[in-house]
């Protein structure tokens, strides 16, 4: 409570702050300054929350934003293999060429594997037009090229599983064709096939006639590995080694009475050379096996969905799958722009915190002075 | 000290009034202008050495800052506090205002008082000590602003020490002691005009 004044002193400076005139009516002139007079009926728009107003605005700009930032390749439809046209044409010519090679002496008749069983040293020794003769042998004619095939088919089918199972009975056990790998997955619409095929090089258009009825052909390729200069070097070492064996048999069988240390540094050159000579023939028929047999990837899938809504004249199935369509896209797109603002807000915390605590200073700091009335 | 309120709104609290404002009701406004209007233009005038002109700027800017701010008011203090403190920061921009241009014309010049100037319209009410209330309000004046508010709110329209703490910020104990400073520096500038 306030003192009672002891003087005139406190009296007077409670008159200082009076006013005894009548109140001017400042309230109405700020009131008509700072705020507009109001239309009496408020617009239906307006009625609404304004929280409901303010949040519908944020999840529209949030989507169109998310729209427009999201990858095109996103939302197309699973990038298909980057193959190209279907070589017919080119593996028609490749297969005439094949054909011919062929009437040569096949790519697996090479010399039989030799054994560990030394042959007669008399036979294989040196003579001054061995060399030579040996050379024109080892050196192929330029028909006589030894190639490396690999296929690769794509085919779109109705029936993955029913063309995937035939497709397994293609290669012949007879001649010594297999399926290498195979793997199916999915059902129906996503139902998936690969297969990996070893023809033989010989049969090969025969088995890519059987695969290209199995379904439409999207996709055809056809490379071509040229080993002819490692055969060749292959043999020119093989029979070096073998002739590196028959001299050393030879020589032991000559040197009978030799020292033992002679003998044993004899038998050991003996035992490397015939290691090696294993390494070239293991080398050898791998890489026969692999000219022999060509590898054929095939792929199996059902055709695109815009085939599958062009239907004859069914409006209605059209109107089904385009919506289907629709939605599956919808819901794509919501996930993505879903993943999108999850990838934003989280990968940019180390800037939202920041941004966050300081807005709150500001806002703090600005309700503080209107408390204070600094304002 | 608030006058009489119209019947119906005699009960009705300011926050419940602002409130209505803030939602649209002009007429809630008015009753808290009935209630606070003239008071405010007593407490700039003494702020503003009696000029009616700046106190009237003082308490219309007041008000548009209580219309602007209707919304965001958050209640941590009574509406009293807030308007109060609102019109005593307008009051001290209107002085500072005044005192630049003041200066500004000084230099422009080259002449006139260091002071402020004299009020451009005053409006003393007839008084017995007109000589002393002058002379007080000029040794009021000079006080620096702290003081000057201090001393003139504790005065002011039957507040109470622990109002006008309220309002300046303060402890009840600071103010009463700085309150106390103040008169003892006044009555000593003014040994004639105290009379026990």
């Amino acid at each position: 409570m306030t003192t009672p004044p002891r003087d005139h002193l406190e009296s007077d400076l409670a008159r200082l702050t009076q006013w005894d005139q009548p109140a001017p009516g400042l309230w109405e002139h700020a009131l008509q300054q700072e705020a507009p007079p109001r239309s009496a009926q408020r617009s239906p728009i307006l009625r609404l929350p304004r929280a409901s107003l303010a949040a519908a605005a944020l999840l529209l700009i949030a989507v169109t934003i998310g729209i427009a930032l999201l990858p095109s390749s996103t939302l197309q439809a699973p990038q298909r293999l980057a193959f190209s046209e279907p070589e017919q044409h080119r593996l028609e010519e490749r297969t005439t060429f094949w054909s011919q090679s062929s009437q040569l002496p096949p790519p697996t008749a090479f010399r039989e594997p030799t054994t560990s069983a030394a042959q007669p040293a008399d036979a294989l020794l040196d003579t001054p037009q061995e060399p030579a003769r040996r050379l024109r042998q080892a050196a192929p004619s330029p028909a006589a090229r030894h190639i490396i095939q690999r296929i690769t088919v794509e085919l779109h089918t109705d029936d993955v599983r029913a063309a995937f199972a035939q497709a397994l009975l293609i290669p012949s056990e007879a001649r010594g064709e297999y399926v290498q790998t195979s793997s199916m997955t999915g059902e129906g619409r996503d139902a998936r096939a690969e297969l990996t095929l070893r023809i033989a090089a010989d049969r090969l258009n025969d088995a890519l006639g059987e695969l290209r009825e199995l379904g439409d052909v999207h996709a055809e390729r056809a490379t071509g590995e040229d080993i002819t200069t490692q055969i060749v070097d292959l043999d020119a070492n093989l029979r070096s080694e073998r002739r590196i064996e028959a001299e050393l048999l030879t020589l032991l069988d000559k040197r009978a009475d030799a020292p033992l240390a002679d003998i044993m540094q004899v038998r050991d050159s003996l035992n490397q050379v015939r290691q090696r000579i294993e390494q070239l023939e293991a080398r050898q028929q791998h890489l026969s096996r692999l000219v022999s047999l060509a590898t054929v990837l095939v792929i199996l899938r059902p055709p695109p969905d815009d085939d599958a809504t062009l239907l004859d004249g069914a409006l209605g199935e059209y109107f089904k799958n385009t919506l289907a369509r629709s939605w599956r896209t919808g819901t794509l797109y919501l996930v993505d722009t879903t993943g999108l603002l999850i990838t934003v807000i989280i990968g940019g915390l180390i800037w939202w915190i920041p941004a966050a605590a300081g807005a709150g200073f500001l806002i703090q700091r600005r309700r503080a002075n209107i408390e204070r009335g600094r304002i | 000290m608030d006058r009489p309120a119209p019947d119906g709104a005699a009960h009705t609290t300011d926050e419940t009034l602002l409130s209505r404002f803030a939602q649209g009701d002009r007429c809630a406004l008015g009753e808290l202008a009935r209630r606070y209007e003239t008071a405010l233009l007593g407490l700039a005038r003494g702020l503003l050495d009696a000029n009616a002109d700046d106190a009237c700027e003082a308490v219309q800017e007041t008000w548009i800052r209580i219309i602007r701010y209707a919304h965001s008011f958050r209640s941590d203090s009574s509406f009293k506090t807030w308007i109060y403190r609102i019109v005593i920061n307008q009051c001290h921009n209107i002085r500072e205002r005044n005192r630049r241009a003041a200066r500004s014309r000084a230099r422009q010049r080259q002449s006139a008082p260091g002071r402020d100037a004299p009020p451009r319209h005053t409006a003393l009410p007839p008084a017995e000590h007109a000589e002393s209330l002058d002379r007080l309000r000029s040794e009021v004046s000079r006080l620096d602003p702290e003081r000057r508010v201090l001393l003139l709110l504790c005065y002011h329209d039957g507040f109470t020490h622990q109002q006008a703490a309220e309002i300046l910020g303060l402890p009840l104990g600071t103010l009463k002691s700085r309150l106390h400073a103040t008169l003892t520096e006044l009555r000593r500038r003014m040994p004639d005009e105290v009379r026990t």
